[in-house]
């Protein structure tokens, strides 16, 4: 389906989700900016709409750009050659607190073990629907302090757990 | 500590022994236990040397530790060394688990800047990842040392 | 009283460092005598860090990084960095230098599935056959050797191209392993893959199936077994593989058991098999010509831009995100590693089975824990 269908479409079902729609990079790949309420309401419709069906979250990548944690999430179809990457933001109010957004684990099934990774290196509680945030364990054991992948996070150097030589 | 258990004429031969049968367990994590399966194959065949791998370390004499240990898996890489029985000798092979290698304290937030921060390490094999050769040369400074003939470059100067 | 008699679960943890693991993670499992009832999985010991090292260092430290994000595959973690990179600055690589790299890519691949095998062998107790697979393993490491210097961690590829060209006598020897290896596919066969023991041991194990598959999102030669016909290499055709004839293997839909342990197992051999045909058209088809657009020895840094890159590594699809803001460091790289939709599967594909047959299950599905720990 071109593009101009797909976000015709979009904006029928979901209406008010998409903020701006800009270009991947240099690819050809539309990337479509989401407000962060109406995210699961619009990745649920594009799942079960049978003309896209974008059943497979092929990745989730989290980075910080400036101020605010950003978002994207590369979809695709596992039948049809549809592709489509969405974006959303959140604010970083203070760099040791975490923050809430909502969690897609219910919609794909490889958002599970990304969020639960991006959860603890960058300090988000994925929250679902019923605003339960799933209590995940660790991907690592949290000696450090902070969320190591802000760019906020200081290194405190050698810990020197036996008191070796430096 | 100089890597003799025994001091005796009769310690000699047993240590002499000990040294051309070390069994071994590797706790291997990531880039360099590529290398000591390598070790292991027909062309550098680390048995010729008396080591065979084993799979319990309640029946091995030395510890091969290849790769990064996270601090996560530091207690358990202790647990591992304390469940061998004595005497046991430790080679940390790889610059992760010599001294934390590319995963430096001041690159990674989560790697133990060297094996020896955790148990004690008697042979370094630095390489990022050693050759096989590397391996077998250190392998043979670990026995050289249990026996007593320790080689110029290895004796503490 | 043989039926008064009430049995309990039994709670079993194995690991972190366990020979039949790939690599630390830590199994819960619940057993019922021999039958596996549940299992879980713990990974993170191997968390190395990896995607805050590279913001740490300059750009030209991110490819021996790459090298490290997955150590059987250490070119397909460069080549994702590389396609990426280039995409974002724009940079023509040329012809030969794209050659050399599927090349060595290709190379890769059988020497990581040589790995495959040997832990297969090894799950399943066969060692002869593990020394017969690193007798050969070692020819392709020595060709590593000639082309970059290095066995294993080869940083050999620059934005823009390669470092260095090949040696000479490089094109020849490949031209010699692809031979060789087809004599020795053929002798693994007689001795290992059509052994009876072997094929009762994986026959009908852990099977993955189509829809499993599609909703974790595996990908790769795991999901190949399984019937899906999926792989990068022809969906996303990247570095000259469109200009390539090759055809992917995919499990057949009418065999019995599609996507157990064996089929998996018989892919990876179909896989070699194709890998040696793209590596004799590449070999042959290699054209003079220069091997970077851009001296390898000035420093480069990446323009401000982003990228998406998807290629197909030993495992499945390996997908890079570079993010970069013009600056020294790169801002943001981050790895999408095949494995992952591996540990989410294998809750499911422990259910059921036996406790003999769980390190048959782990070695066949090709769990890199190096990659999906990073």
């Amino acid at each position: 389906m071109e593009q101009n269908g797909l976000l015709q479409k979009i904006n029928k079902l979901v209406p008010g989700a998409i903020l701006e729609k800009q270009r991947f990079g240099r690819s050809a790949e539309l990337c479509l900016w989401v407000e962060s309420e109406k995210l699961r309401e619009l990745c649920v419709a594009l799942k079960n709409d049978p003309a896209a069906e974008l059943d497979w979250l092929e990745n989730f990548s989290a980075m910080q750009l400036e101020d605010a944690l950003v978002f994207t999430y590369f979809i695709r179809s596992t039948r049809t050659k549809e592709r489509l990457i969405l974006r959303s933001s959140v604010e970083l109010t203070s760099p040791l607190e975490r923050i809430d957004f909502q969690s897609l684990a219910g919609v794909w099934g490889m958002a599970e073990p990304q969020e639960r990774e991006i959860a603890e290196l960058f300090g988000i509680r994925f929250v679902d629907e019923n605003g339960a945030s799933a209590e995940y364990a660790k991907t690592a054991s949290n000696h450090w302090k902070g969320f190591p992948l802000r760019k906020s996070f200081v290194f405190d150097g050698d810990k020197g757990t036996r008191g070796g030589p430096r | 500590m100089n890597g003799k258990f025994y001091l005796s004429t009769v310690g000699k031969v047993l240590d002499w022994a000990r040294s051309q049968s070390l069994w071994y367990f590797s706790a291997g994590t990531s880039c360099c236990s590529n290398e000591l399966l390598a070790t292991l194959g027909c062309r550098y065949d680390l048995e010729r040397f008396g080591c065979l791998p084993q799979v319990d370390p309640r029946q091995s004499d030395l510890l091969i530790i290849t790769g990064a240990i996270s601090y996560k898996a530091a207690p358990h890489l202790k647990q591992l060394y304390d469940s061998m029985l004595s005497p046991k000798l430790v080679l940390a092979v790889g610059s992760c688990a010599n001294c934390g290698g590319p995963f430096a304290p001041d690159v990674s937030y989560s790697v133990v800047p060297g094996a020896n921060r955790v148990i004690p390490v008697d042979v370094y094999i630095p390489g990022c990842p050693p050759r096989p050769e590397a391996i077998m040369n250190g392998l043979i400074a670990l026995q050289e040392r249990l026996r007593g003939t320790e080689r110029a470059s290895t004796k503490n100067k | 009283m043989i039926e008064s008699l009430k049995t309990d679960l039994t709670q079993w943890e194995i690991g972190p460092y366990d020979h039949s693991l790939p690599g630390p993670m830590l199994l819960r499992l619940r057993l019922d005598g021999e039958l596996i009832v549940a299992g879980e999985v713990e990974t993170g010991f191997l968390h190395r860090g990896l995607e805050k090292a590279f913001e740490r260092q300059l750009w030209r430290s991110a490819i021996p990084y790459a090298d490290r994000l997955d150590p059987e595959g250490a070119v397909f973690g460069e080549l994702a960095l590389c396609l990426a990179a280039e995409e974002i600055a724009a940079l023509e690589v040329p012809s030969r230098a794209q050659s050399i790299r599927v090349i060595l890519s290709e190379l890769t691949r059988i020497s990581a599935h040589m790995g495959y095998i040997v832990r297969v062998a090894r799950a399943v107790g066969s060692e002869t056959m593990v020394h017969y697979v690193l007798r050969d393993r070692e020819k392709i490491l020595d060709l590593f050797e000639l082309a970059t210097g290095a066995r294993v961690s080869l940083n050999f590829l620059r934005f823009g191209g390669v470092q260095a060209d090949v040696t000479e006598g490089f094109i020849e020897r490949v031209l010699e392993i692809c031979e060789l290896l087809r004599i020795r596919l053929k002798e693994y066969n007689d001795l290992f893959t059509y052994n009876h023991a072997f094929i009762k041991r994986t026959r009908g194990i852990g099977t993955i199936a189509p829809e499993v598959a599609r909703t974790f999102g595996v990908t790769g030669p795991n999901a190949r077994a399984s019937g899906i016909s999926f792989d990068v290499r022809k969906e996303h055709p990247y570095s000259g593989y469109d200009f390539l004839d090759f055809e992917v293997p995919i499990g057949r839909r009418e065999s019995q058991h599609l996507g157990d342990a064996n089929h998996r197992f018989l892919l990876r051999l179909q896989e070699i098999s194709t890998s040696i045909e793209i590596l004799k058209q590449s070999a042959e088809a290699i054209s003079p010509g220069p091997f970077a657009l851009r001296k390898p020895e000035e420093s480069f840094e990446v323009p401000r831009g982003e990228a998406y890159i998807r290629i197909e590594s030993s495992r499945g699809l390996l997908g890079c995100h570079l993010v970069s803001d013009g600056g020294a460091y790169p801002a943001r790289i981050q790895f999408r590693p095949p494995s992952l939709a591996l540990l989410s599967v294998l809750p499911q594909l422990v259910r059921g089975i036996r406790i003999e047959d769980l390190p048959v299950v782990l070695a066949t599905l090709d769990i890199g824990i190096a990659e999906a720990d990073r």
